[in-house]
């Protein structure tokens, strides 16, 4: 259910920020991913177990293929670039140790992140040049994502203040 | 049936037992209310009778928790919810579908009943519950008693027999809350064991069987509804056990004084065409106002107006002394969900950014002051969402004060408190009021409405 | 995205989702795997015709300005990009830029009527129809369940922040960037955990995904719905072999023209 939940939030939030900036905007770039990594830390943090960021890559992408008719040629992606983080987080010593979402959630924004340049490498293989402004555009976004690592750990502490996770 | 004997519990985080010693029983054919101040256990006691306590919180359990005469201790949560139906405050909050029927199917739907039982089912309690004519409709789009109603009859066509009803009237207005009433008491006729948490007292006082007061964990008294006296709750902090209705002998407000906001002419109407004020005429002058008119007459939609979060068609709105500035820097509104305003980390900070916000940057001194007037001193460094229902309330009206408004305006701001603290913002409303400012109430509290210094303004005539 | 949610009529409307996502998958990969001009515009003009029959004129309208936009943008960035690096100045040719451009509409042709004909109650019954296990339906659901929910959530939020006396204006976002996120954000987290408590709490008590599940409404393919997918696959299959007997090629990647 957290995931459902989290998965409706995130895709909302950063939905409206997107049409807000207005796509590639370079702050709406920033700040979306940054909101999304934030909210898939404490996601993280709120259920540490494992399979739980593929559950939420699955279920996001599934639903946004289907409600928002989006991102039907970076579903395989993420699910996949989730799926390895899963694998590199249990070879690290799992979702216990304290540090396991946000490794996880770092490797998952690098490793999607490149999925999808490829992606749109096969997309626009004729052009390849065009190839050199989208990856731009995923830097800029992955400096938001980048910053989402903290505040996702900031956000996460005040919520154990607030004592609504780890109680 | 419902029997607790001896039983104590303790939360998997905490060392000392939330409840002590309860020996209660709830049983089949009779409603068993259940009341007592903000913490002291009730959503506990209900945790440990649906199963969710041991089963999803942890902790520890003494005693036997009985349902139906099994002991819970051997039962699995799914064995548990065959057993006991819950329903909460705001139920559309556990919804899982979209439309009234697929609701009520839903669960039907993962307990592996057959197609043409579920649908048998459906439009039993469909029927039962006169939904009929909402059958398709939005979720979204019913109003709250619906929205209990929809809860209600999907927990009945789960076939549970116990069904725990946690602050059920806590967003109802006046007539859905007797029309809640009269749906529990056929159901209590037709032998369902009913177990009702809440504040609101007065609306069960022909139907509850049994009374359970309840204080620091344990049961304090127990009884017919009569041991609800005057002195208990006082003693308790509960609300009153009789209360009248005196929306229509409030004195009218006299409008013939200067009026800190006006509206002229003013005309509003949804995109849908459906017309709300067609050259409204109404002026708020200084002193403690009830807002009356019947349901959807436009009440919050007037408020929105005059703060200029909806736009009007026509028609202005005109602020003493000619104000002309930013209408939220005037007055203050405080709207119904607390949670959506409570934003930084500590009540102190969140009272602080509050005085930034209106121009005032050295306010220590202010913020102590605000905190000793909210009796929230001792949580100064609390994280503001982990307060209780009745400290957020208070906290936010608080919040509102800070920019010194010459009106407040209030929707519903003692929905779901206890006595206790109903009592303290009525006291703190009526204060800021005899300050010479203007405080504006929408509320269907009729307990809070009954008293002498507040008069009325009506709408909708 | 919420056009989805806004119910309106068209032919379209009276398919099943299972055949429109069919189909869209099945054109989305398609256009994917082509890379010659003329497989391209057959798929084009048949996808268009596919997306007008949703009477969308002019949802589909500003779809396609943004995407000529978007590669106009690329383009001219591009010319400017090849000034300094003259490796990518083959890109910047104007007539390569059709086989991406035409790709793109393909899938977006084809993806479009799926998101704006779909009734969300019908993505339910849908995703409950599938068949898809516990642990991936119900999260899906209550994501679907709750994205309008969150959306008139976010609207409080903001109306709580005015209300306070701090907008989301250009000044706030320079000025107090830190205050911004901390007003508009943390309400947000923390309507996220208590929603997500509350559906565990619910699901519990319901009993919900401790036996297997029996749908009410049975959503059933017709003969229609049938005909739509037929025609999806013949015309992909077209697609390829067309490209295969011009390029004798399936597949053809960059620098193979």
């Amino acid at each position: 259910m957290v995931i459902g939940v989290f998965a409706a939030s995130v895709k909302v939030v950063t939905m409206i920020i997107a049409l807000a900036g207005g796509g590639l905007n370079p702050i709406s770039l920033i700040l979306k991913n940054l909101v999304y990594t934030t909210l898939l830390v404490v996601l993280l943090y709120k259920v540490r177990k494992t399979f739980a960021l593929t559950l939420f890559s699955a279920v996001g992408a599934l639903v946004s293929f289907m409600l928002l008719g989006g991102g039907i040629t970076t579903v395989p992606a993420s699910i996949l670039s989730a799926f390895a983080c899963e694998i590199l987080i249990l070879l690290t010593g799992g979702m216990k140790r304290f540090y396991a979402p946000v490794l996880g959630v770092f490797f998952y924004d690098f490793i999607s992140k490149s999925m999808s340049l490829f992606v749109s490498y096969i997309m626009m293989r004729e052009t390849p040049g065009v190839i050199v402004m989208v990856v731009g555009i995923v830097l800029v976004g992955y400096i938001g994502s980048l910053c989402g690592l903290f505040t996702g750990v900031y956000c996460a502490r005040e919520l154990r203040h607030a004592s609504i996770i780890n109680r | 049936m419902i029997e607790l004997k001896n039983v104590s519990y303790t939360y998997a985080s905490e060392k000392d037992p939330c409840l002590k010693d309860i020996s209660i029983r709830a049983e089949n054919g009779k409603i068993t209310l259940c009341t007592g101040v903000s913490g002291c256990g009730k959503s506990t006691l209900i945790r440990l009778m649906n199963g969710l306590a041991p089963h999803y919180f942890g902790g520890k359990v003494e005693g036997d928790v009985l349902i139906d005469g099994v002991n819970a201790s051997m039962m699995s949560l799914n064995e548990h919810s065959t057993s006991v139906g819950s329903l909460f405050q705001e139920p559309e909050r556990q919804f899982f579908a979209l439309n009234v029927e697929d609701e009520i199917a839903f669960a039907l739907e993962w307990q592996g009943i057959k197609r043409d039982e579920i649908k048998k089912r459906v439009n039993r309690v469909i029927s039962l519950f006169n939904l009929g004519d909402v059958r398709n409709n939005p979720i979204d789009a019913l109003s709250e008693g619906q929205k209990q109603k929809v809860g209600l009859a999907s927990i009945v066509a789960l076939g549970v027999k116990n069904i725990i009803l946690d602050e059920p009237t806590a967003n109802l207005d006046v007539e859905s809350t007797s029309e809640l009433a009269s749906i529990l008491n056929d159901l209590k006729e037709q032998g369902y064991c009913i177990f009702i948490v809440d504040h609101r007292l007065y609306y069960l006082s022909e139907y509850a069987d049994s009374v359970i007061v309840m204080s620091n964990g344990s049961v304090c008294k127990e009884g017919g509804f009569e041991i609800l006296t005057d002195e208990i709750v006082k003693d308790f902090g509960l609300r009153k056990a009789s209360v009248p209705d005196r929306r229509d002998q409030l004195k009218r407000a006299d409008r013939s004084k200067d009026s800190v906001v006006r509206t002229e002419d003013l005309t509003f109407y949804y995109q849908e065409g459906k017309s709300i004020f067609d050259n409204l005429n109404i002026s708020f002058p200084k002193g403690i106002h009830v807002l009356l008119g019947k349901n959807g007459v436009g009440k919050t939609t007037l408020c929105r107006l005059i703060f200029g979060l909806e736009k009007q068609k026509g028609g202005r709105v005109v602020f003493d002394e000619s104000y002309t500035g930013n209408p939220l820097a005037f007055g203050s509104i405080v709207l119904q969900n607390t949670d959506y305003q409570l934003n930084m980390r500590t009540v102190y900070d969140e009272l602080e950014s509050c005085f930034y916000l209106a121009g005032i940057k050295d306010s220590k001194d202010k913020v102590d002051n605000m905190l000793k007037k909210l009796d929230l001193s001792l949580y100064a460094n609390r994280h503001p969402q982990s307060l209780s229902g009745g400290q957020k309330q208070r906290l936010v009206i608080g919040m509102a004060m800070c920019k010194n408004p010459k009106i407040i305006i209030l929707d519903e701001p003692t929905s779901g408190l206890d006595g206790r603290n109903m009592r303290i913002i009525k006291d703190m409303l009526k204060d800021y009021a005899q300050q010479g400012n203007c405080v504006v109430i929408i509320t269907h509290d009729l307990e809070l409405v009954d008293d002498d210094s507040f008069d009325a303004i009506e709408i909708g005539q | 995205m919420l056009a989805s949610l806004t119910v309106r009529n068209s032919y379209l409307h009276s398919f099943n989702v299972k055949s429109k996502m069919f189909l869209s998958i099945a054109c989305s990969i398609t256009a994917l795997t082509l890379s010659s001009f003329y497989p391209l515009c057959l798929l084009f003009v048949l996808t268009i015709s596919y997306a007008m029959l949703m009477k969308r004129y002019r949802v589909l309208m500003v779809s396609y300005f943004f995407m000529a936009l978007v590669m106009a943008i690329s383009y001219m960035c591009i010319g400017v990009i090849a000034l300094y690096i003259p490796q990518v100045k083959e890109s910047a040719q104007l007539s390569l830029m059709s086989v991406p451009f035409l790709r793109g509409a393909c899938v977006m042709n084809a993806v479009l009527p799926l998101t704006l004909t779909i009734r969300v109650q019908d993505l339910l019954t849908t995703l409950s129809n599938m068949h898809l296990p516990f642990i991936i339906y119900l999260p899906g659901a209550v994501m679907i369940r709750f994205v309008p929910a969150f959306i008139k959530d976010i609207k409080q939020i903001f109306e709580a922040m005015k209300i306070r006396g701090f907008e989301f204006t250009l000044k706030n976002i320079l000025f107090h960037p830190v205050l911004l996120i901390r007003m508009s954000f943390s309400p947000l987290v923390f309507m996220s955990l208590r929603s997500s408590e509350d559906l565990g709490i619910a699901c519990e008590l319901k009993g919900i995904g401790n036996n297997s599940q029996v749908n009410m409404k049975k959503q059933s393919l017709h003969t229609k719905d049938y005909a739509l997918m037929s025609i999806a696959l013949i015309v992909c299959i077209v697609c390829i072999c067309m490209q295969y007997k011009l390029t004798g090629t399936l597949i053809k990647m960059a620098g193979h023209p």
